[in-house]
């Protein structure tokens, strides 16, 4: 690759961001926005950590590196020069005992030795047929289709004949899906990250019952009306206990007692069937049955409003994936004036002995930054308040839609069984070549759930026999399954307490300018993560616009604004004045904005929807 | 295929850092030059509407935004590119020598479906100095090497050629993007965007 004189990295900014995580490239994005020199630095090659989209060739490589045995790295025997008043603390540099259990099958050579054997057998059965006609010419002998045959029938997709086009294939690591009316789609718009980014919309939902059956979601009046999902006396039900959600503000004392407890038991006492509770909890909220009262009415509140806003559906994909996100959050800082390396981490944190503030860092190729603040992932120290969650992934490829699920892009749930798998709520998220994640004539389709057994396989085969034509289990209205991979995925998650919370003492051993994220959480949505960078912001620079309204590409660049963009590097004490009065215009011009978009979200919704007046 | 649809280029240009990837853009899309350099600060992509034979169609200029400095462009960057700008420095040897892995950076993460014949420019910049180290003939050597690459001197300084350049890069784009099978486009659900603000990206919507 092209290569500076210098490697080196400037020697100081106000923040150093270690991980492109989602979280800490919003943290970047805002950071840099607000005027601070920001350092993003990641020691992966790609983008987005547990949060990126692998191309094919890079998954092959994540699958190498996380196979392999974990070995204690050698401690690095560098010792980095500090002065007396000076404590380093040492970086945790691999984290790949995040993943486990990885098991990756090409099923194209389960079948190509199936199909050798039925071969075998076709042309066994012709030499036996040949003696029996009775005038076999010589001639006719090479020209006879014998072998063609069976390869005119294989035009069907194996693993092995995709060939070069294996590279279209774009893989979550984890999945994720956006609620239309979501703080994500917000802080989007507002950043002007929007601008990097296209979307599919999910269309259909769909859940699965007791029987196994697929059934679509009712996600509008008549859809409730005419969905076999409930009974005709439930249905009443169902709509009000749904109505009252869309504005349980409004009702504080309906549910104020309820606060505190789990939602199932709120739902309980609106008298309803344990079939509606089911389907609330598990297709509409997306929540464990454990979750609070107040975060499931949210959760059905958030189901309810994203209806209606880009079509009749709740979620919005990511073009080639999930992990154009934090890549767009990146760009926004790097077009701020944030610095980034790929393929470099830092090794050390150096804190002042008097007291205990984070001065610098050293990165993995020794250098010494001055830094004011850190912000790192979970897990790269050892100390601070971190949990972790153990999650279960599948990935498969096949060659046509799940059967039931007509929609080509779009979410299935599978509540959690009692006798049966699966025992926690899966999600089966089903990608077509159109959201540019697979190749024209296969489907990628992610399933997800928080892990019950001892692997991912254990927990998500269940899936292969209930939707897909194996070998083994063959099936003629079924999708055939050409590859898959399963892995565990352990994901920490760390809590935040602001300067004002008493609380703080949890992470009273990290210095106070130092802050970690969380890795991804194993909900479907978006909305925990920007909740979580907004608070990491906000410790950082209470005083600071979380991602103010992005001005038009051609107001920020060159002649005029120069100056203003290098007194943005430079530092914010004498041009804070001024930089206020601009937001202040900023403002107005946004509200005109705000306006604008608010129109045209409306255009598109009655465009797409024109029964939009029928959503719930 | 509607042949009348608003077409928008993607266009990408790369290149070491230094050899004036935002002079070129800012030159061609706002007549203006500094000689003051920075690494880029604030550049995100510049949008001009430009005549190709008989038709409008919008090009949309992405800058690297400075993450090429330390090979750290991620591969959103290449996404749904039209066509790649590979700018070196003529009194800079090296920055001509990356070209090459330029080249095979852009076809391994852009990954166009016809990498032989996906268009590529090659400009020479800064012809307006005295000490010029890389000889005409030994980059269109290169650029012939490469499937023949349309190679192009310019100065972003003084406007020599920077407007040839860009017509020869706007052509190629949308001979591209004509014969592309690939786009998202033919899709039956339309893609959202979600900008309310970029006007001119609205044409590729719906």
């Amino acid at each position: 690759m092209a290569h500076l004189p210098d490697d080196d990295l400037p020697s100081s900014f106000d923040i150093v961001i270690v991980g492109t995580g989602l979280i800490q490239s919003i943290v970047a994005a805002a950071a840099a926005r607000a005027g601070k020199t920001v350092l993003h630095l990641d020691n992966n090659s790609y983008y987005g950590g547990c949060w990126a989209t692998l191309m094919y060739n890079d998954l092959q490589r994540w699958i190498e590196v996380h196979s392999k045995e974990v070995t204690d790295e050698d401690e690095s025997t560098v010792v980095t020069q500090l002065n007396e008043d000076e404590v380093s603390v040492k970086c945790n540099l691999s984290l790949s005992d995040k993943v486990t259990n990885l098991i990756e099958i090409n099923h194209s050579e389960e079948e190509e030795e199936e199909d050798k054997g039925e071969n075998k057998t076709d042309e066994e059965a012709l030499v036996e047929s040949v003696p029996i006609n009775e005038e076999p010419t010589s001639n006719d002998a090479p020209d006879m289709p014998i072998n063609n045959e069976p390869i005119e029938s294989k035009v069907k997709v194996t693993w092995n004949n995709l060939g070069n086009q294996k590279k279209r294939f774009n893989f979550d690591l984890i999945p994720k899906l956006l609620y239309c009316r979501g703080e994500m789609v917000d802080i989007i718009v507002q950043s002007g990250v929007s601008r990097y980014l296209e979307f599919k919309s999910l269309p259909k939902l769909y859940c699965s019952n007791a029987n196994h059956e697929i059934i679509q979601v009712p996600c509008s009046r008549a859809d409730v009306f005419t969905s076999s999902i409930v009974s005709m006396l439930e249905k009443r039900k169902l709509m009000k206990v749904l109505t009252f959600c869309a504005e349980y503000e409004k009702h504080e004392t309906d549910y104020q007692e309820y606060i505190g407890h789990p939602f199932t038991e709120f739902l309980q006492s609106r008298d309803l069937t344990d079939n509606i509770i089911q389907f609330i909890l598990h297709s509409i909220a997306m929540v464990d049955e454990s979750e609070t009262t107040l975060n499931g009415l949210k959760a059905t509140q958030m189901f309810l409003h994203s209806l209606g806003r880009f079509g009749n559906a709740p979620f919005l994909y990511p073009l080639f994936g999930n992990g154009e996100l934090p890549q767009g959050f990146c760009r926004l800082c790097a077009v701020f004036g944030g610095v980034y390396c790929l393929k470099r981490s830092i090794r050390e944190l150096i804190v002042s002995s008097d007291n205990k503030q984070l001065i610098g860092v050293v990165c993995t190729t020794g250098q010494r930054i001055q830094c004011s603040s850190f912000v790192g992932p979970a897990g790269m120290l050892s100390s601070g308040s971190v949990s972790s969650q153990r999650i279960s992934r599948a990935i498969f490829i096949t060659d046509g839609q799940i059967d039931g699920m007509d929609e080509k892009i779009s979410l299935l749930t599978i509540p959690p069984a009692s006798d049966d798998s699966p025992a926690s709520r899966v999600s089966v998220l089903q990608l077509d070549s159109s959201t540019l994640t697979s190749t024209e004539g296969t489907n990628m389709i992610h399933a997800t759930c928080k892990s019950f057994g001892s692997s991912a396989k254990e927990d998500l085969e269940f899936i292969v026999q209930r939707f897909f034509s194996t070998c083994t289990t063959p099936s003629d209205n079924k999708p055939r399954l050409l590859w898959s991979l399963y892995y565990n995925l352990s994901l920490s998650s760390c809590s935040h307490s602001t300067e004002t919370d008493s609380s703080r003492d949890v992470k009273s051993d990290l210095p106070p300018n130092v802050l970690m994220v969380s890795d991804p959480d194993d909900t479907i949505s978006y909305e925990a993560c920007i909740h979580e960078a907004k608070k990491v912001f906000e410790c950082l620079y209470p005083d600071e616009p979380f991602l103010p309204r992005m001005p038009d590409s051609e107001d920020i660049i060159y002649g005029e604004e120069e100056t203003a963009s290098s007194d943005q590097l430079a530092g914010e004490t004498e041009e804070e004045t001024s930089a206020n009065q601009k937001n202040d215009e900023e403002d107005q011009h946004n509200d005109e904005k705000d306006q604008e978009f608010d129109e045209k979200v409306e255009d598109t919704s009655t465009k797409q929807n024109p029964e939009q007046n029928d959503s719930i | 295929m509607s042949a009348r649809r608003k077409v928008l280029l993607k266009v990408i240009i790369l290149g070491d850092s230094g050899v004036g990837k935002t002079s070129l853009m800012n030159q061609y899309v706002n007549k203006k030059f500094t000689s003051q350099y920075k690494a880029t600060i604030g550049a995100d992509f510049l949008t001009k509407e430009v005549m190709v034979d008989d038709r409008l169609v919008t090009m949309q200029i992405w800058d690297t935004a400075g993450q090429e400095r330390f090979q750290s462009l991620g591969v959103a960057f290449y996404r749904g590119a039209d066509c790649c700008v590979l700018v070196y420095d003529v009194t800079n040897a090296n920055t001509f020598k990356t070209l090459d892995s330029w080249r095979d950076e852009f076809l391994i993460q852009a990954s166009p479906r016809d990498p032989e014949n996906f268009p590529f420019v090659v400009i020479g910049n800064k012809i307006d100095l005295e000490n010029r180290q890389v000889p005409a003939r030994r980059a269109q050597n290169w650029c012939e090497s490469k499937n023949n690459i349309p190679y192009y001197e310019t100065s972003a300084k003084e406007a020599v050629n920077v407007d040839q350049a860009f017509q020869k890069i706007a052509r190629d784009a949308l001979a591209k993007e004509n014969d592309d099978i690939y786009k998202p486009q033919v899709a039956s659900v339309p893609d959202i965007r979600l900008d309310s603000n970029t006007k001119q990206k609205s044409g590729k919507c719906c």
